[in-house]
């Protein structure tokens, strides 16, 4: 069992690594210390290893390599894979990004925020994603106690904690997130699988939306810009760019991914400032004023008012215009997944000898129950000799993943509007629990921070989702909740960080012990 | 998923003797998490009281569980009495307290074995007896 006193002894440390952002702090806090964008810019070593090499966070203000201003080998990485919104990289058969990078988000997160805290005194509590396979949750877990040497661990779902937060046990939870929205139907503190609904348009497709837009009034204002608006570290001034002897330095190039990425930031910005969701599009467009935006490179963009609307009705609206553009976004998904799913199918039947000799699968059904013979890994000395070069195998990864991939593909994929999303994922759970569920509804998540007042995209979904039900059961109230603006980005976060600070929840951790005993597979048994 | 939060042994024995009308003679029991630890009962009424006393007892601005044993008609005209679990969560309590509360339940659930009916009230108007709670008594009565 595990050796602590209590949650208030010794703090633990709840970490939420998200495709947008990653929130580090202290159990028991309002708000996560270490708060930095997941997107980050890797150096990689070579052309033929894809090992990160340096990782840099902070890419869109300064160039990147100080000295030399040669970012010209840097790109983007994101540890979540954005198609399946998982830790999971299809590509890379020598290591994983996603781990790798978990292992640096840590650690900058440690050092910046959590000053002094040292990774192995602190128990940890990391917030996975609903729809989580159960084969990267014991990657997870694997990488968690051996690489980084947590004294205890707990892997608890994002869509559960997002309904405690809210004071309820069973709600359907929705999450705009920036790969995309997840509506998950918890039932008394557990997720339902079956019901759990993904669509790719989440603030991600949002704010392309909003970057096409924008380039496009830019080019009426500049018309000889080809490339649209251009991002902040293409306007910094000359000045900066001379390096000790008076030279000046070439502006730094970077890679399109890079530049897309800076692209991006400006619209996420602007999205910011005035989007907003109508009511009724079509009648509020008129009525509405535009919002002036300005540009790094100074210009002023007015934007009317029919484009800060555009956002929102990606997500809510029922237009032929908004449907075509969400199926479009739904068919890019859906190509990239049967890729996914292709790959790591190709990789199995690649090296079908390798594998038989190996006769444990960790990943199997069998360790998953606890019957499997396999326990941890090599001994201590060993293992320091490795943790140097550890490279993952991906493959034993890959094929566990992909009956979940092909799940994800036929039945959770979707490209209905919000409301239609909420309503599909109630029904396809028990008859018994589909009043209770429909009757609360949580809305959390990045996306939803939508003005222009704070219960503005609230009640616009209740009535969208009461209007939908009554065409069934006339009779059954929707109650929607949500906290309030500062607090709905972080909200399954903040659930985390007070699950981790109650006073016995220390009786629910993965011990170190637990997991030597046992394996990785037990994550599967003691996290639900 | 649990919180961890164990049920204190006087509310299992209080519990009992509530069920089968023993002892002292009770008309509902208000329980409250101690210390983020232990659930405890915080206050009882006795059998004179009324559901709207039930009501004042509940705190504006912080969780508790009410158990109560409330009198009603069925659908089909016999008088009953049922014991019903409300758990009151209001929506101007702090996070921490709605997210105890509510992952605890299942611990108190299981403690007060042979409670049929179990509300979830997050303001007044939820605890309003004939709007809210007789319905769902009638559905599972």
């Amino acid at each position: 069992m595990a050796a602590f006193a209590g949650g208030d002894d010794i703090g633990a440390v709840v970490a939420e690594i998200g495709h947008y952002s990653t929130k580090i702090g202290w159990a028991g806090d309002d708000a996560p210390r270490s708060y930095f964008p997941s997107n980050v810019a890797v150096l990689r070593q070579g052309d033929k290893s894809r090992r990160i090499q340096g990782v840099c966070h902070d890419f869109y203000t300064h160039p990147i390599q100080r000295k030399t201003f040669d970012d010209g080998n840097w790109e983007t990485c994101n540890p979540i894979d954005p198609t399946s919104g998982l830790m999971y990289d299809p590509d890379s058969t020598q290591g994983a990004d996603g781990f790798d990078l978990l292992r640096d988000f840590l650690h900058h997160g440690y050092s910046t925020a959590l000053q002094q805290a040292k990774i192995e005194e602190h128990p940890f509590l990391m917030i996975e994603r609903s729809y989580n396979t159960p084969a990267i949750r014991q990657q997870t877990l694997e990488c968690l106690m051996e690489e980084m040497n947590v004294p205890a661990a707990f892997i608890a779902k994002d869509a559960v904690l997002m309904c405690y937060g809210c004071g309820r046990t069973t709600a359907t939870v929705i999450d705009i997130g920036h790969s995309g929205t997840t509506v998950t139907p918890v039932f008394e503190g557990f997720a339902e699988t079956k019901g759990i609904r993904r669509s790719p348009t989440g603030v991600h497709a949002m704010d392309r939306l909003i970057l096409e837009r924008l380039d496009a009034l830019y080019k009426t204002k500049q018309p000889a810009a080809h490339d649209g608006i251009r991002p902040l570290y293409q306007v910094r001034p000359v000045q900066q760019y001379v390096d000790p002897e008076g030279q000046s330095l070439p502006r730094p190039q970077r890679r399109p991914s890079i530049h897309f990425a800076a692209r991006m930031e400006l619209a996420r910005e602007c999205r910011e400032f005035g989007a907003g969701a109508a009511v009724n599009i079509t009648d509020t467009a008129f009525h509405a004023p535009s919002k002036s935006f300005t540009l790094p490179d100074g210009t002023v963009l007015d934007v009317p008012s029919v484009d800060r609307f555009a956002a929102a009705d990606l997500m809510l609206g029922y237009s032929p215009a908004t449907v075509e553009l969400r199926e479009m976004h739904l068919e890019d998904c859906r190509s990239n997944l049967k890729k996914i799913i292709e790959k790591s199918q190709y990789d199995d039947n690649d090296d079908d000898e390798e594998e038989k000799s190996e006769k444990d699968d960790k990943f199997s059904e069998e360790a998953a129950v606890g019957l499997s013979k396999r326990r941890s890994k090599q001994p201590a000395t060993q293992k320091q000799k490795q943790l140097s070069s550890r490279l993952f195998s991906n493959r034993q990864l890959n094929r566990a993943c992909t009956k979940h991939l092909q799940t994800l593909l036929d039945d959770q994929l979707t490209a209905s509007p919000l409301a239609s999303m909420v309503c599909d994922a109630a029904y396809r759970c028990d008859r018994e629990q589909q009043a209770a569920l429909l009757g609360n509804v949580v809305l959390g998540g990045g996306g939803s921070c939508l003005g222009p007042t704070e219960q503005a995209v609230p009640d616009y979904l209740r009535d969208q989702i009461e209007s939908l039900i009554h065409a069934h059961t006339p009779g059954w109230r929707v109650r929607l909740l949500t906290p309030s603006l500062s607090e709905r980005a972080i909200l399954s976060w903040l659930g985390g960080s007070i699950l981790g600070s109650l006073g016995n929840f220390h009786e629910m951790w993965i011990s170190k012990q637990e997991y030597e005993e046992w394996g990785s597979a037990i994550v599967n048994r003691k996290c639900p | 998923m649990s919180t961890g939060v164990v049920v204190a042994d006087e509310v299992t024995s209080t519990f009992n003797a509530f069920k089968l009308g023993q002892g002292e003679k009770l008309k509902y029991i208000i329980y409250k998490i101690e210390d983020k630890k232990t659930i405890v009962t915080e206050k009882t009424g006795e059998k004179g009281k009324t559901y709207d006393d039930f009501c004042a007892d509940l705190p504006d601005d912080d969780c508790r569980y009410g158990l109560i044993d409330l009198d009603f008609t069925t659908d089909d005209g016999r008088p009953t009495s049922k014991l019903v679990l409300i758990t009151w969560n209001p929506d101007s309590g702090s996070i921490r307290n709605k997210m105890l509360y509510s992952g605890s339940k299942e611990a108190l659930k299981t403690a007060l074995n042979g409670v049929g009916i179990h509300i979830n009230a997050t303001d007044h108007s939820e605890l309003d007896l004939e709007a809210s709670v007789l319905p769902i008594c009638r559905k599972f009565a």
